[in-house]
């Protein structure tokens, strides 16, 4: 902390300009002459520090956000909580509506992992006390081509043999390489990025703008003008980029595809067999793959693009909402504990940043993600369940309209089993109910970090429905399958640590405590949940897995005995 | 010897109210310093093995946010300050770190609960319920010149209440 400050009119003047701006409610003027008087003052420097320190941390104390206000925000986009202004009680992000589709999960990846490069961050080497982690491979650099700019858990393997490179790797002409294990960005000389997913064996050319994919995936983005015109080599075709955003896979068996997502590439017959097709430009949302026994280009739906998923792995909870970014729930214990009373809500953010709750409580995401019955979606969580109970809702979306009966879907666990259900059911007449319930044949382990995901495809029936367990699907049980045209969509709210069984009506906006005081705990979770993402198609196995593995490998796998 | 990711997840956690106060600070907007602090938290992770130790951690990750927000700063240009201040206010801001964020946490709680009813429910309309001050004016029924003289005022007197009751701790110790 810095020294007491002088409490002399000066000192209060400054004080109180400080506090205007921290309120966002400086003119042009009056800021100037802050930013004047910062600069030639070093005690207002200090008072300057001190006061907006001061301002944080009494938000991260007092700040108690109303959930039913962020409802509100959701629906309405009401003014005080949405301000640009510094605003210190920024709750939640606004805007869910879980409708993230593969392009933009792409796009959302690329933003993701492209942005923090070279452009955005230092290079740590530029920091002091740096100590360079040595490479294990040895490369010839006399001719640089290309540099790995960025990895994440990225292992290698060369003719020369297998491990880490350096965060930043020189690469020259002809250099092939297998990435093992994670991701990794490379820039050509001309300043082209791909973005790199495991198992891929890559290799630079004699071009400082082109790279041969011999097997794997990449991402290429080409938005600097020295990258135009950028090549990616995959057996049997070229992908010259014309600036633009673009997939590709090489797939021996299958063939190689090229998608775009943004601008257009053009698509050439590779230079082994000139004839094979006509050279085609493809534009946003258009695919093109090889056969592999003719060599013939054919047009495939966006659908059956195999999709690269790179996720970048954090402590915290979130949700992708149509924009490609996330929802983060705050992790700070304080947030959570503060505002909704000792009994009511859980501890959030202890640990290594994931929810423990503790059969009190539960967060509230909020009134969103209302999916329908018709509608595809898929939701990834990992959990670490206390089976001190036997039915406890790891998360969902239940509302019990009391006249009509419970509308809503959930994911819980009931006497260890993973159950997903999907209901609309009627309270005065149980046989008209309609609904679609799943259990995974085995048992989920207790205190064990899992994985968990559930598809649905959007059909109604319960073969919709799939269950994958740390990555892979798991045997279910079909108890219930009999969702019919009736809704499940339902007036209330997402809910993480809870079954949502109380009509929001009835109690008006009281705050969760009451519902939960009302409701009697609703199978409240007890254990760890984290990482939860929702979206709203149907992800493919290979991505569940690519999730998982990253995930579990970065994050959870260190925290197994948390 | 590199750091761990846990470690740098619990820096990244103990810091955040500092660490989001100074992207603040340089981007202004709120919901950029959250982008930005997320976008360099994770970026950290995937550097681990090229930071030794949580200082350097946290002289990495202001940097990286100052990169970042050089970035963003055109598109949100009211109140940003220019480059040879956020110069001088980087270079301060490690002479506040000194006491941990968890001690100054508590002083400011304990601090809190002295304050007058009436300055309380100032605070509680301003960071709780995200008043600004001319809304709190109208709210109350005075001018936003007392207003600001009034939050200056607590900000002042818990200033000076988290100072007390930190070095008392330091002499208890």
């Amino acid at each position: 902390m810095p020294e007491s400050r002088p409490n002399n009119p000066q000192a209060q003047a400054d004080d109180q300009l400080i506090v205007r701006y921290l309120d966002g409610q400086l003119d042009e003027q009056a800021f100037a002459a802050l930013n004047d008087r910062l600069k030639a003052d070093p005690a207002l420097r200090h008072r300057f520090i001190d006061l907006t320190l001061q301002a944080h941390y009494l938000n991260a104390l007092v700040s108690e956000p109303d959930l039913t206000l962020v409802q509100d925000e959701l629906l309405s986009h009401g003014p005080a909580r949405t301000s640009s202004k510094f605003s210190l009680p920024t709750a939640y992000r606004v805007g869910l509506a879980a409708a993230v589709a593969a392009a933009l999960l792409l796009v959302a990846t690329l933003a993701i992992v492209f942005l923090p490069g070279d452009d955005t961050a230092p290079d740590v080497a530029e920091v002091p006390d740096f100590t360079p982690t040595m490479p294990d491979i040895t490369l010839d650099t006399s001719r640089v081509v290309a540099t790995i700019t960025d990895q994440a858990q990225a292992e290698w393997v060369s003719v020369n043999g297998r491990g880490a490179l350096p965060g930043r790797t020189l690469l020259g002409p002809n250099q092939r390489l297998t990435l093992a294990r994670g991701f990794a960005e490379i820039t050509t000389a001309r300043g082209a990025k791909v973005l790199v997913q495991s198992p891929a064996t890559i290799e630079t050319t004699g071009s400082d703008n082109a790279i041969r994919l011999h097997s794997g995936k990449l991402v290429g983005r080409c938005d600097t003008p020295g990258s135009k015109g950028f090549v990616v080599h995959v057996p049997g075709m070229d992908v010259v980029d014309l600036g633009t955003v673009f997939g590709v896979e090489a797939d021996a068996e299958h063939g190689s595809t090229v998608t775009v997502m943004e601008g257009s590439v053009r698509a050439e017959p590779a230079e082994a067999s000139p004839l094979a097709f006509e050279p085609v430009v493809l534009k946003e949302d258009q695919a093109r793959r090889v056969k592999p026994e003719n060599g013939a280009l054919e047009t495939i739906a966006m659908s059956d693009v195999p999709v690269l998923y790179a996720q970048v792995p954090h402590p915290y909870v979130k949700i992708v909402n149509d924009a490609g970014s996330t929802l983060w729930l705050r992790q700070n214990q304080k947030d959570v504990g503060d505002r909704l009373g000792k009994t009511a809500y859980g501890k959030v953010g202890q640990g290594f940043g994931v929810l423990e709750l503790n059969g009190q409580g539960c967060v509230d995401i909020g009134n969103t993600l209302n999916f329908a019955s018709d509608q595809a979606f898929s939701i990834a969580v990992w959990i670490k369940p206390d089976m001190r109970s036997d039915d406890m809702c790891v998360l969902g979306r239940m509302a019990d309209h009391l006249e009509r009966g419970l509308h809503g879907y959930d994911l819980y666990i009931k006497e260890q089993h993973l159950r997903f259900q999907m209901k609309h059911a009627f309270l005065h007449d149980a046989k008209k109910d309609s609904l679609i319930r799943v259990e995974s044949s085995e048992k989920l382990k207790d205190q064990t970090w899992q994985h968990v995901f559930i598809t649905y495809d959007g059909s109604s029936r319960a073969a919709g429905l799939r269950m994958y367990l740390n990555g892979s699907e798991v045997e279910s049980n079909v108890i219930d399958d009999s969702l019919s045209g009736n809704t499940i969509h339902a007036n209330t709210t997402f809910r993480v640590g809870i079954r949502g069984f109380v009509d929001a009506e009835r109690f008006g906006k009281p705050g969760l405590t009451n519902k939960l005081d009302a409701v009697g705990g609703g199978s409240p979770m007890f254990g760890g949940i984290g990482d939860l993402v929702v979206f709203d198609r149907v992800i493919g196995p290979e991505h569940i897995q690519s999730m998982h593995r990253l995930s579990r490998d970065a994050y959870f796998a260190p925290h197994e005995g948390s | 010897m590199s750091i761990s990711h846990g470690q740098i997840v619990r820096v990244l956690m103990r810091e955040r109210v500092r660490l989001l106060a100074f992207i603040q600070v340089l981007v202004f907007d709120s919901h950029t310093a959250e982008d930005v602090l997320q976008d360099i938290s994770a970026l950290a992770i995937t550097k681990s093995h090229e930071i030794n130790s949580e200082q350097h951690l946290l002289l990495w990750l202001r940097q990286s946010a100052r990169y970042k927000a050089m970035n963003l700063r055109s598109k949100h240009q009211p109140h940003l300050f220019d480059s040879r201040v956020l110069d001088l206010i980087e270079s301060d801001w490690s002479m506040h770190e000194n006491a941990g964020s968890s001690e100054i946490m508590q002083a400011l709680e304990k601090c809190l609960g002295g304050l007058s009813p009436y300055a309380r429910s100032v605070i509680d309309s301003r960071y709780r319920d995200g008043q600004t001050g001319e809304n709190l004016a109208q709210a109350v029924g005075r001018k936003i010149g007392s207003v600001y003289v009034q939050l200056s005022r607590i900000h002042r007197n818990l200033a000076d209440c988290v100072r007390t009751r930190l070095a008392e701790d330091q002499a208890d110790a």
